[in-house]
């Protein structure tokens, strides 16, 4: 993506500017610009989540073993611009052939932006959405829904995060 | 001098010229796993305890043959099994003593709702099922013990502790 970056947009202009100096009389208008396009970055704490067994009528909700994870997310897009960020499980959460659905996983957002939501396999979750370019971080830590009816297992499911900078 | 404004001028439009503006959706893609560790566990209670009692009031033998007890048992079994394994319930106990005297454990007998559980059943030494099902879940259901009467019983309080076992693999 062929961008002025900001080193060569600043050589030029003083190159321009010693041409022009002793110019005196004369003068010129030269105009100079640089196209910042759409960009996006995506970096977490920690990649990996693990949720240890418990009891489901002590702990119905488990909370993750490294606690929350911080999101990163840097984007460059225009000044209205929404930049959203989503979610989706890749399957349900899988041991061999048993499964448990992937809703089993929830979190709670912190941070400008950041919600709560439900994972889904089927439809990308909004995670957190912000107006403008900007570096924004949060965290999301999430919970696994215990219960009786699972069976015995380790289970496990990828998540797919998505930043769009339109 | 005029070389260098048009210089200036020509520089400029190459940069706008070489400067593509570009406003293609960006997009960045994460991703992470999530592990959960689901261990096998069983947990039984009766009447929302681990240890419960009934009782039986005097009756007459010729009125009440059977006398019920004074509450049924609400029996809850909670287990985790890997794929369809068994989970049963059994039930077992001594016959009832009151000093040197006995009744037969097979005098008090029972009878159960609730899906799973059998409908009736007769105490014994031995392990009798209660319940079994199949896989992990919530299983629930309900018993009403009742004791044989008899002229034959001599007098005295009878005891006995019934010992419930719940096996999930």
């Amino acid at each position: 993506m062929p961008v002025a970056s900001p080193l060569s947009f600043s050589l030029l202009l003083i190159a321009s500017l010693a041409i022009a100096a002793p110019a005196g009389a004369q003068t010129a208008t030269s105009t100079f610009s640089a196209n910042l396009g759409g960009i996006a970055k995506l970096s977490f704490s920690s990649n990996a989540l693990s949720f240890p067994d418990a009891d489901p009528d002590t702990v119905p909700l488990i909370a993750a073993a490294g606690g929350a994870i911080t999101i990163t997310a840097k984007a460059r897009a225009s000044l209205a611009a929404t930049v959203t960020l989503t979610v989706l499980a890749a399957d349900d959460l899988r041991s061999g052939v048993e499964t448990i659905p992937a809703s089993a996983l929830t979190w709670t957002g912190s941070g400008a932006g950041f919600v709560n939501g439900t994972v889904s396999r089927a439809t990308p979750q909004v995670v957190a959405s912000w107006t403008g370019s900007g570096i924004r971080m949060g965290t999301q830590t999430y919970r696994f829904q215990n219960s009786w009816s699972y069976r015995t297992g380790t289970y496990s499911v990828s998540l797919l995060y998505t930043l769009v900078s339109p | 001098m005029k070389k260098a404004v048009w210089s200036g001028i020509i520089a400029a439009a190459g940069v706008l010229a070489f400067s593509t503006s570009v406003y293609a959706q960006q997009t960045a893609n994460g991703t992470v796993t999530v592990t959960a560790n689901v261990n096998a566990k069983a947990k039984l209670t009766i009447n929302g305890l681990a240890t419960t009692s009934i009782s039986f009031a005097d009756a007459d033998p010729d009125a009440s043959p059977t006398v019920t007890a004074n509450t049924a048992l609400a029996i809850a079994v909670k287990a985790r099994t890997a794929g369809n394994g068994a989970v049963t319930l059994t039930v077992r106990g001594l016959n009832l003593t009151s000093g040197t005297d006995t009744i037969a454990i097979s005098a008090l007998k029972w009878t159960s709702t609730g899906a799973n559980f059998a409908g009736t059943g007769t105490s014994a030494t031995t392990e009798v099922s209660v319940m079994s099902a199949s896989g992990s879940g919530n299983y629930a259901g309900s018993q009403t013990y009742t004791l044989d009467n008899s002229w034959a019983y001599a007098t005295g309080t009878y005891a006995t502790t019934l010992t419930y076992t719940l096996t999930a693999p």
